[in-house]
């Protein structure tokens, strides 16, 4: 049997993860008789012939050309997932796709564009986990509003706050509700990225979570990478990021000015206007030591319901960034590239790139693949 | 109207000590030797009137209002009623967030005076402050509990409201939530959000920029590769 010159077996895991598809799963869809065929070709040891790679890029949705394009070199370490452990094995792999993709986007349109300058404040130089305390944290929330100039009162949007100072912003659903972020500042690049899950669905949570990536690109960047395979360490670097979202979204004397009374009707009336969920609000009041330590926040916050989905959850709009799909944008209305040549260049298809550069659905797709969808 | 005769802090306190009330009530009731369940159940409803009603007096002082003891007709009850410029404000605990007061004849008496409010469109009566021709209204603070089933599970949500009832009694010409209420104050003060705190706008600066350096290198890339 003849197989395809050129053919690269990392891009077909590539493909597989991001469809969240074991080799047994996959091997049955395209009719071969083992996954052991499958894992050949992904290790090198063997390369489709062109009938089963036709099939494979059908069934994983990819064009051909994706799976003859090398995979370039990245920096795979210093990943920092939010709620990671609780994710499952599919989902962070597919996550870790999602990321890779997003890093080649990027770099592509960086081949014609400049993007903001990366303009970050610098909180201090932490080497190790340990040796951040918990005033260095409150401290660098409020560096960072002053850095910014964002007084001290609710911030409009944290999405744009980020994307604004040269963070590279994406957002879209992960496939598990357990995996709500990602970020990362690559040692091969110079500016972070931020990965929003958008399973949840919660404009509050999304906010919450891109000022915790946030706290990791700002406390964490120095930190050494292998600390993040220790459960324990990497605990507490979510603690430190959790206190840093909040000490960002809720500034101590502003916010318990604010609250006229710690009671959950209080909390309620300013949500709206904080843009911070309740259970958020009872934290930052428990960790300002607003409350009274035998308070029944929590029992009530039960008792009504609001554990997993509090009031105004669905009333709110996410916040959703703008960059990555301007430059899309931007590269087809200066005739730079048409849409077919965008896809052609990163050998992706419009239901991949236009969530992972947020634009609208079908944005994409040319008049002919319209027609050869709607034949279909 | 609303915004403009009762001051913001009037509806803070009531917010405020709504879930403290409940459960003192809730505690007198049940956390006691001197009776047991049924007779528990019987009082908590009553115990929890009286200290809502003695809010809404303490609220009203420390909001700068007159209150006044007033008794049902029938002298079978006393209850609380707040003077706020030309509002009439009393409260009732009511089963759920759409349910109306019992009719009695007091509440027919106060609610009478709302009958010049059935000939307007009340498109927004918290808007109304400056019409010449306003008259009192009586308005309801309404308070309870709402009980809801989800995944084989009770919730219970206490909800406080303020609702305008027709002449009749017959339904409400508003009801606003609380939260609500106390947005459209700080909306009323302009430039301020509902907290009163102001939101720090973002300015827009996620944008690209074409570099066209960039762009010819590109494209010389892209010939010497097609040819």
């Amino acid at each position: 049997m003849i197989g395809t010159p050129g053919f690269v077996g990392a891009r077909l895991v590539q493909a597989r993860k991001a469809r969240g598809l074991s080799s047994i799963a996959l091997a049955e869809m395209i009719g071969l008789k083992s996954a052991v065929t499958i894992s050949q070709y992904e290790h090198g040891k063997h390369s489709p012939p062109p009938e089963v790679l036709d099939a494979i890029s059908q069934k994983l949705n990819r064009p051909r050309s994706f799976f003859l394009r090398p995979v370039r070199k990245r920096d795979q370490d210093g990943r920092w997932y939010r709620s990671f452990s609780a994710a499952t094995k599919a989902a962070r792999e597919r996550a870790e796709v999602r990321f890779d993709w997003l890093r080649d986007l990027t770099d592509y349109l960086r081949g014609f564009l400049d993007f903001p300058r990366v303009n970050l404040p610098n909180v201090g130089h932490f080497d190790r986990v340990e040796i951040i305390t918990t005033d260095q944290i409150e401290d660098a929330a409020k560096t960072a509003r002053e850095f910014w100039m964002l007084g001290d009162g609710p911030v409009a949007d944290v999405a744009l706050l980020l994307e604004n100072n040269g963070v590279i912003v994406s957002r879209g659903e992960l496939g598990s509700e357990n995996l709500d972020a990602f970020s990362q500042w690559p040692e091969d690049d110079d500016r972070p990225y931020v990965f929003l899950g958008a399973d949840k669905g919660s404009a509050v949570r999304s906010r919450f979570d891109g000022l915790h990536e946030l706290g990791h690109i700002l406390l964490h960047r120095h930190v050494d990478r292998r600390v993040l395979r220790k459960s324990d360490t990497y605990r507490q670097m979510e603690q430190q990021c959790h206190r840093f979202a909040l000490a960002f979204l809720l500034p101590p004397e502003r916010f318990s000015k604010d609250l006229w009374s710690p009671t959950l009707n209080s909390f309620l009336a300013l949500k709206p206007h904080w843009k911070v969920a309740i259970q958020a609000m009872v934290i930052r009041c428990e960790q300002l030591g607003i409350l009274p330590e035998d308070h029944k926040l929590w029992i009530n916050i039960g008792r009504r319901g609001w554990r997993k989905k509090e009031p105004y959850d669905d009333e709110f709009r996410p916040e959703m960034p703008r960059l990555l799909r301007r430059s899309i944008e931007m590269l087809i209305e200066n005739g730079i590239k048409t849409k077919e040549q965008i896809l052609v260049d990163l050998a992706t298809t419009s239901p991949d790139l236009e969530p992972l550069a947020c634009l609208p659905p079908g944005y994409l797709e040319w008049s002919d693949q319209k027609i050869l969808r709607f034949r279909n | 109207m609303i915004c403009a005769d009762v001051p913001e802090q009037f509806w803070r306190a009531l917010a405020a000590r709504q879930d403290a009330v409940y459960q003192e009530a809730k505690d007198r009731a049940f956390e006691t030797d001197s009776w047991t369940k049924p007779e528990a159940e019987t009082v908590a409803p009553i115990i929890r009137r009286a200290l809502f009603e003695n809010e809404l007096r303490k609220a009203a002082e420390v909001a700068g209002l007159r209150s006044f003891d007033m008794d049902h007709v029938g002298k079978n009850y006393g209850y609380v009623l707040i003077r706020a410029g030309n509002l009439v404000i009393t409260a009732h605990h009511v089963g759920g967030p759409k349910h109306f007061v019992r009719p009695c004849e007091s509440r027919k008496q106060n609610a009478s005076i709302n009958r010049w409010l059935d000939t307007l469109i009340l498109d927004g009566i918290l808007d109304l402050p400056s019409l010449d021709d306003a008259e009192t209204i009586n308005a309801y603070v309404l308070h309870g509990i709402e009980i809801e089933e989800r995944a084989e599970q009770i919730f219970e949500t206490p909800f406080l409201q303020v609702a305008v009832p027709d002449a009749e009694l017959s339904r409400y010409q508003k009801n606003y939530a609380i939260g609500e209420l106390i947005g459209a104050y700080t909306m009323a003060r302009s430039g301020s959000a509902p907290s009163g705190v102001p939101i720090t706008l973002i300015p827009d600066k996620a944008k690209p920029s074409i570099n066209l350096d960039k762009i010819r290198r590109q494209a010389t890339k892209e010939s010497e590769r097609s040819s």
